[in-house]
């Protein structure tokens, strides 16, 4: 091969390179410019600097104020629930904040009766909200574990890392951020309360239908993935508190002793599944989700508890 | 391993730079073993099939070049189609035949006990046997010498870049190629890449994106009617055609690098003013394979009419069973065959009806008009080809224009995907029927040479960026892997 050709072909892959990391880079950019929880961009930039960390689906972010406990406590917290998450994803959450050296000293575990270790449709890996954040090599990684993307292709061209965005991208240059709504509000302290109630509010009713917690519905990677949650807390000697959250409805019998079972005794145990306190439908946004007011009220409640250590 | 898969952009590579560096004598062992390990990436066991009926196939034809009685020779040729067409048949009709018998038996309510069996498809596996046949009977013909070396045979059936889905190649073609000493040409391989470029544009940006919007209709056509089903249906003439001769063109670009030349395989059929120069447009290998094997040897049109017609029916039955073991494809190759007929049929009175337009005057519009017509018979016979069943065929056929005013809403014509996914998906077409219009004066890729420096390298960057970028996040397999 000629030198001409030699040099047309290096300057004709340095020029791809370049335009490859532009164009990804303006992605990015302009992806993490459109979203309004950027909680995950703040565990990789190493600022989840907190003493407490609330984990958990909807029922964690929408009950659980920090900024209201710490106010009580004194003690830095912070929410990193994130609404129809499930085991597997909590887990991925966790290890990223340890990996970005930010452990903290307490997990506050929201569980969810009853399918926390059982399959449900509305519950999931919550990979959607992966994507945003892929210029990261950890988020890149876990993306590529799914299968959602080749992995070495993804060490070459950050374009390709990034087209998955790239509608989200026209659309932030087009309307510009996404702007929360009363459902989706991100607070400073990672929750997102819920101002309004309900469309089905007026015919919600208390449910106090016997139901028993079946073991046999398990899934075994939900199981395995609370176990490796767990061993993620005891390995780094992370205090887990686990907590059966309010709920407009009666609690599934014998769920909470099989999640003792499988978290173990000797951890911290708040149970405010069937309190009297909060069995008020006015409390509550749905059945599973206390409005915003009242997390408030929760909260300080619970702060009562977690000071109790 | 896909022609669009990471795995293939590492081993085209390292082939071509292998070859290159191996002195000639030893390269046709590089490309044997780097075509079985291409194959064997989907389903290793199914390399003894293709090596087997390799075998057989060299050994007949050896034979009948060894043999000067013509009674020893037509027995090796039959003993090669026997075996080449009883594979094709256990591998891919068996359970269609068992299924239709059943079907067939039930319909007069008489019992049938033949299980279905679980036989997976071996890829390539028409293509390939079509390859066999059409040496068998060249070397029986005598239109070709038998090939004496096994290696350099079982090569041209497994050439790499054409062995899963075409081109067919025919052995006078290849053979020789295999055995010439190839240079490293610039100008040969960065053609031969951007051909790869083109095609792959062709399949990931245009095919595969169409192919999600097509799979939303036809995987629950009673789900819609009118425009939406219109609209897929054309989308899928697109889809069929990006997917097909975009596999071609890597392929062809695949050989080229290494100084092989395929043969063309579409020429912008959709182009065509009739029926019969679609099939000279369209899927050239298989169809001039039809019509040397086939259609001449029934008798082509050097016969009485009725025979002319009937072995243009046999013809493309054949086509139709070849592209799939389903009614619907029969029906898709029998339409065509009904197209062909009725086009001999009306040839005089379409031309007398033209001149009578008055179109002969205005060229341009007449031949829009047999475009626009040939596109429309095309895509209407396409339907037949996607449909899962006869059934959601003929729903769709029934109801392609019921409440058509009312189902040319945006949201519904956007087929499953947004605004954004379908816009850029029409602006791809657009942009790919333009470069074919462009190239009715010449190659493209020679009239991009000539060009300056920077324009060039925009063209090349725009293509890699947006096969980059577009692409559907979901890998589609080849619509012509499952033939």
């Amino acid at each position: 091969m000629s030198k001409k050709i030699a040099l047309k072909l290096i300057l004709f892959l340095a020029l791809l390179l370049v335009l490859d990391r532009a164009i990804a880079a303006a992605i990015s950019n302009a992806v993490i410019s459109r979203q309004y929880d950027t909680r995950i961009e703040k565990i990789m930039e190493q600022e989840m600097n907190y003493d407490i960390l609330v984990f958990g689906s909807s029922r964690a972010v929408r009950n659980i104020r920090p900024a209201e406990i710490t106010k009580t406590t004194g003690i830095p917290m912070y929410n990193l629930g994130f609404h129809g998450a499930n085991m597997d994803y909590h887990e991925d959450i966790l290890r990223l904040v340890i990996e970005a050296g930010n452990k903290p000293e307490q997990i506050l575990f929201v569980v969810d009766d009853d399918f926390e270790v059982i399959e449900h449709p509305a519950i999931n890996f919550r990979i959607d909200t992966f994507y945003p954040f892929l210029k990261y090599r950890e988020i890149a990684d876990i993306i590529c574990e799914r299968g959602i993307k080749e992995c070495i292709p993804t060490y070459i061209s950050h374009s390709y890392t990034q087209n998955i965005n790239l509608n989200e991208a026209i659309a932030y240059y087009k309307e510009g951020p996404l702007q929360p709504d009363a459902l989706n509000n991100i607070q400073s302290d990672g929750s997102m309360p819920i101002e309004i109630k309900s469309d089905d509010f007026a015919q919600m009713t208390y449910d106090s239908s016997d139901r028993i917690y079946d073991k046999s519905k398990e899934s075994p990677l939900l199981l395995e993935e609370f176990a490796k949650f767990i061993k993620l807390c005891d390995d780094n000697n992370i205090k887990l508190t686990i907590l059966f959250p309010p709920c407009y409805k009666k609690p599934t019998i014998g769920f909470k002793e099989r999640i003792i079972e499988l978290a173990g005794e000797n951890r911290k145990y708040i149970d405010f599944a069937d309190t009297p306190e909060f069995r008020k439908k006015d409390l509550y946004y749905d059945q599973n989700h206390l409005d915003a007011q009242n997390s408030l009220i929760f909260s300080r409640r619970l702060a009562k508890e977690l000071a109790k250590d | 391993m896909l022609f669009n898969s990471f795995e293939f952009l590492i081993f085209l590579p390292l082939v071509s730079i292998a070859f290159f560096i191996l002195p000639h004598r030893f390269r046709w062992i590089l490309l044997l073993i780097a075509s079985y390990y291409f194959y064997m990436y989907w389903e290793p066991v199914y390399a003894l099939l293709l090596a087997g009926s390799t075998f057989l196939s060299y050994y007949c034809s050896y034979r009948m070049s060894q043999s000067e009685s013509h009674r020893r020779r037509l027995a090796y040729l039959y003993l090669s189609i026997l075996a080449s067409l009883s594979i094709l048949f256990v591998f891919k009709y068996l359970n269609f035949a068992n299924e239709s018998l059943k079907t067939l038996f039930e319909a007069f309510n008489m019992g049938y006990a033949l299980p279905a069996l679980h036989i997976i498809l071996p890829v390539g596996v028409s293509f390939y046997l079509f390859q066999n046949l059409s040496y068998n009977i060249d070397v029986y013909n005598k239109k070709i010498e038998a090939e004496k070396h096994l290696g350099i045979y079982a090569l041209y059936i497994s050439f790499f870049p054409q062995l899963v889905a075409g081109p067919i190649e025919r052995a006078g073609n290849i053979i020789p190629q295999l055995k010439e000493k190839h240079y490293f040409d610039y100008k040969r391989v960065t053609d031969g890449i951007k051909l790869i470029v083109w095609g792959l544009f062709k399949k990931v940006i245009v095919a595969d994106r169409i192919a999600a919007m097509v799979n939303e209709v036809y995987s629950n056509p009673t789900g819609y009617e009118g425009a939406p089903l219109i609209l897929a249906t054309v989308l899928f003439s697109f889809q069929i055609y990006c997917d097909f001769s975009g596999y071609s063109d890597i392929a062809i670009g695949s050989a080229q690098i290494m100084g092989i030349n395929l043969m063309d395989n579409f020429r912008r059929p959709y182009f065509s003013k009739s029926i019969s120069e679609f099939w000279q447009r369209w899927h050239i290998s298989l169809s001039s394979w039809l019509k040397d094997y086939i259609y001449i040897p029934l008798g082509g049109n050097r016969v009485v009419k009725w025979r002319w017609y009937y072995n243009l029916f046999i013809t493309f039955f054949i086509s139709g069973l070849w592209h799939g073991a389903a009614w619907t494809f029969v029906i898709w190759g029998v339409l065509h065959g009904t197209y062909m007929i009725a086009g001999a049929i009306t040839a005089d009175t379409r031309a007398r009806l033209a001149h009578a337009l008055r179109l002969h005057k205005a060229p341009f519009i007449h031949k829009l008009i047999q475009v626009g017509v040939t596109f429309g018979l095309i895509t209407f016979a396409w339907i037949f080809f996607r449909s899962n069943s006869i059934t959601d065929a003929w729903y769709i056929v029934t109801h392609l224009f019921t409440n058509f005013a009312t189902t040319l809403s945006t949201p519904l014509l956007y087929l499953g995907q947004n605004g954004y996914y379908f816009w850029i998906t029409i602006l791809a077409i657009i942009l790919m029927e333009s470069v074919h219009l462009i190239q009715r004066h010449g190659s493209i890729r020679h009239m991009l040479s000539k060009q300056p420096l920077a324009l060039r390298w925009g063209v090349y960057f725009s293509l890699i960026f947006s096969i980059v970028l577009f692409s559907y996040t979901e890998q589609y397999e080849f619509i012509y892997f499952q033939f």
